[in-house]
């Protein structure tokens, strides 16, 4: 894939954190009191960062910790200006390493308790010794099962409710009705620097009226998982044969066509459609609600686009539908029925996990592909999404946004996290790190993350809104049925729905 | 009045009074405080909460969607009445003949769906229920000639579909009060009618099935509450049936917790109940447990 050659917007933040933590060695060793573990760096680093190309400024005295030797003493944080055109060597391995001198403020002895669900109690375990390693904060995270429902509760309630919680993109929007008992993180975001260094479009999924109450866990970046050994058994590039979507249906035509049938281009989406609604839609830049908070449903694009999904099924044929994450779905793609899925980086793992042997070395990933003639639309899209946030019931606001710093918001924090859930991470200086690019085996050696990185900035927006939840449940449980069924046609059932919840919002529920 | 009589006169209440008091919080508490939500209107976790009268019940008799639920729940209910416990009724029958042998072996076999988990039954069951993969099309629709069935997908089979999970998950327990109805029944009075003459059939109809009728009514009643109380078997299974397979407590659910919206999910509550009540009381008048004689 190509990538461009001028400088990059991720180049200069990597300028930044090395500028940032070169003036901040040599405020430490102005100091005399700390021992710099690592030698080498600090050596590149004031090597590498001309002293004129640094602009300094006092801000408040701080306490520091290093990861490897903890160390207290009084510093001047430093804050950095960046200047373009400098030239820096061997800049990753300085980035890395310099990631791990994180400056923490005073932070009282306490406790925090966090709820979360899925396979996150475990990054969260791991996270939190770390972090009570280097403060005297500890965390206590649990895996709550019926999370949304426990959490509606103890927010309603204003009993039992825990410091912090990941809440996912689809139960939001219901935390977002009457008086919001979330923290607004946004202040702290872009006063810290944080929001230019996230891709910002995902923080719409917890962006309601101007306050973002999360930090996304993952840039669910979306793209094209295909079956490259079905793609050579009848002769086709895949490359060539989905760059764009009418490529797609050609390709998916070639497909039933020479194998009679057995072999059908893709049929695994949600709703019962041969496709993801929802990412399919994002990908031409129209989502449910608009970013002005206005239902989208009836958007014409986006009518447009369902209309081809369901046709791919009804009228082209060259896909059929499974149940979504049935047995029957990933029975597909074992016996290789289907030979592709649009999907986002965490379904790699979930084919790795349910497909297995039989799809080992043969499935790989590419960019989407694009809408031929479509300004708006791009090559990917993002599909789920989890946000890490703090409650306002509380009384440790500072400290348990330090966790979420620690964790989220560092390049070592979004690598562990990549390696040990497969969430590649929405946080940019980290896509920079080497440690997150490997061959992947399952993969026939191919490293999803220079797709996944590929694709990263032009991720588009999910929109969140507090009635997302009627929303979906008026379109997908109420009339997509019956527009499945043919009983109502796409526009008339996305028109419908449209009407259905803007007289719900205006009715105020 | 003496300490002694006193004693004597509160011991009764003293005793009985934890009960009463974990009922009146746990129990009687809820009961009334769902009946004062269901009299205001709150969108929300937290937000102000207006007092609209029976504006949310009459919301509700206006709302196609709770009907819909209404009319799903009740095709489950009669599933519940006119198949799983007929269907009861002849597994007691057969584990009651004396001719059986292991009988204690074939009770706990079925008496083991009951005690499996409802998140257990329904990924089980979306295997068996698979269009492609499942056992029900590949095993039987299929070798019988028939198209594949979408059973969790085609609204003429969503219902269908969640009276066959319930049919493995509650004939056995349900043929066991049966049982203990048959094994209770007065061997006496069937002997008396087969020397008079009556064939296996009648001797049923008219001396056995008399015999075990509150055991019946027992059944229905309780099939009739754990149909509108029917929630966790279709919530994991028919997530993705969309309003084919909505039935009403899920119905009940999403309001309150998907769209913060408890007070009307009160209300859905309450409707359910005097649902159940008119069905139960209905059902002990049809069976005359109310006559004196």
């Amino acid at each position: 894939m190509k990538q461009p050659s001028s400088l990059r917007r991720r180049d200069l933040l990597r300028f930044g954190a090395i500028g940032a933590a070169g003036a901040a060695t040599a405020a430490l060793a102005g100091c005399g009191e700390t021992q710099v573990v690592t030698q080498e760096v600090v050596k590149v680093v004031t090597q590498q960062v001309p002293v004129e190309k640094v602009v300094t400024q006092v801000v408040e005295k701080e306490r520091v910790v290093e990861v490897e030797k903890p160390v207290e003493v009084e510093v001047e944080r430093v804050v950095t200006q960046i200047v373009e055109k400098e030239k820096v060597v061997e800049k990753e391995k300085i980035v890395e390493k310099i990631v791990t001198v994180e400056v923490a403020p005073k932070l009282r002895s306490v406790t925090l308790t966090g709820w979360t669900f899925a396979h996150l109690p475990r990054w969260h375990k791991a996270n939190g010794d770390l972090f009570a390693a280097q403060t005297n904060v500890k965390t206590e995270w649990v895996g709550v099962s019926e999370i949304w429902d426990k959490l509606s509760v103890a927010l309603q309630t204003g009993v039992g409710a825990p410091d912090m919680v990941d809440i996912e993109q689809g139960p939001m929007g219901r935390y977002l009705k009457g008086d919001i008992q979330l923290v607004d993180l946004k202040p702290m975001l872009t006063r810290e620097g944080y929001w230019d260094k996230l891709v910002t479009s995902r923080q719409a999924l917890y962006t309601w009226e101007g306050k973002t109450y999360g930090v996304e866990y993952a840039l669910t970046p979306v793209v094209m998982y295909y079956n490259l050994s079905l793609f050579e058994k009848y002769g086709i590039d895949p490359e060539a044969g989905m760059a764009t979507w009418d490529d797609f249906v050609e390709s998916g035509q070639r497909m039933k066509s020479a194998s009679g049938g057995e072999t059908l281009i893709t049929g695994t989406g949600t709703g019962a459609l041969p496709m993801p609604m929802e990412p399919m839609f994002r990908q031409r830049n129209r989502d449910y609600f608009t970013a002005d908070g206005e239902v989208g449903l009836d958007d014409p694009v986006l009518i447009e686009t369902m209309q081809w999904m369901e046709d791919l099924r009804a009228e082209g044929g060259i896909a059929d539908r499974a149940e979504p994450w049935s047995p029957g779905m990933w029975g597909a793609f074992k016996e290789e029925h289907h030979a592709t899925t649009v999907g986002a980086d965490w379904i790699a793992d979930f084919l790795r996990d349910n497909v297995g042997a039989e799809g080992e070395g043969k499935w790989r990933a590419q960019p989407l592909p694009l809408w031929a003639g479509d300004p708006t639309m791009t090559d990917t899209s993002c599909w789920g999404g989890t946000g890490i946030m703090i409650t306002t019931h509380t009384q440790f606001v500072e400290e348990a946004w330090e966790y979420i710093k620690f964790g989220m918001l560092t390049v070592d924090g979004s690598v562990r996290r990549y390696k040990d859930i497969s969430q590649f991470p929405a946080y940019l200086p980290a896509m920079e790190s080497s440690e997150i690019s490997f061959a992947d085996p399952y993969y026939g050696g191919q490293d999803l993350t220079e797709v996944f990185k590929f694709v990263a900035r032009r991720v588009p927006a999910q929109h969140q809104h507090p009635f997302r939840p009627e929303l979906r449940d008026v379109w997908e449980s109420k009339i997509l049925p019956d527009v499945l069924d043919g009983k109502i046609g796409v526009e008339e059932g996305l028109t419908q729905a449209a009407a259905e919840v803007r007289d719900i919002i205006a009715k105020g529920g | 009045m003496n300490r002694d009589r006193l004693q004597k006169r509160s011991a009764p209440y003293i005793f009985t009074a934890p009960f009463f008091i974990w009922f009146s919080i746990f129990g009687l508490f809820p009961v009334i405080y769902a009946f004062y939500l269901s009299l205001h209107h709150q969108v929300g976790l937290v937000a102000e909460r207006p007092f609209v009268g029976l504006q949310n019940y009459i919301d509700l008799i206006l709302d196609e969607r709770f009907r819909h639920s209404l009319w799903n729940t009740t095709y489950y209910g009669l599933g519940s009445i006119f198949v799983i416990l007929p269907a009861a009724l002849i597994l007691a029958l057969i584990l009651h003949s004396p001719t059986l042998r292991m009988k204690g072996v074939f009770r706990i076999a079925f008496f083991v769906p009951l005690l499996t988990s409802s998140v257990v039954v329904a990924v089980i069951f979306a295997l068996v229920f698979d269009t492609r993969y499942g056992l029900l099309n590949n095993y039987i629709v299929e070798p019988l000639g028939f198209e594949r069935i979408s059973w969790l997908q085609d609204g003429s089979f969503v219902i269908p579909a969640l009276v066959v999970m319930g049919l493995w998950k509650w004939t056995g327990v349900n043929s066991l009060y049966y049982l203990a109805g048959l094994q209770n029944a007065s061997k006496d009075i069937e002997e008396a009618a087969r020397i008079d003459g009556a064939g296996h059939w009648a001797v049923f109809r008219y001396v056995t099935f008399p015999q075990i009728q509150p055991v019946v009514l027992f059944t229905v009643i309780l099939s009739i509450i754990g149909s509108y109380n029917l929630f966790a078997e279709p919530y994991l299974l028919l997530s993705n049936s969309g309003d084919r397979g909505l039935m009403s407590m899920v119905y009940l659910f999403n309001n309150a917790f998907s769209f913060a919206k408890f007070t009307y999910a009160s209300a859905i509550g309450y409707i359910l109940f005097f649902i159940i009540l008119v069905l139960s009381v209905a059902q002990l008048r049809i069976f005359s447990v109310f006559r004196d004689d």
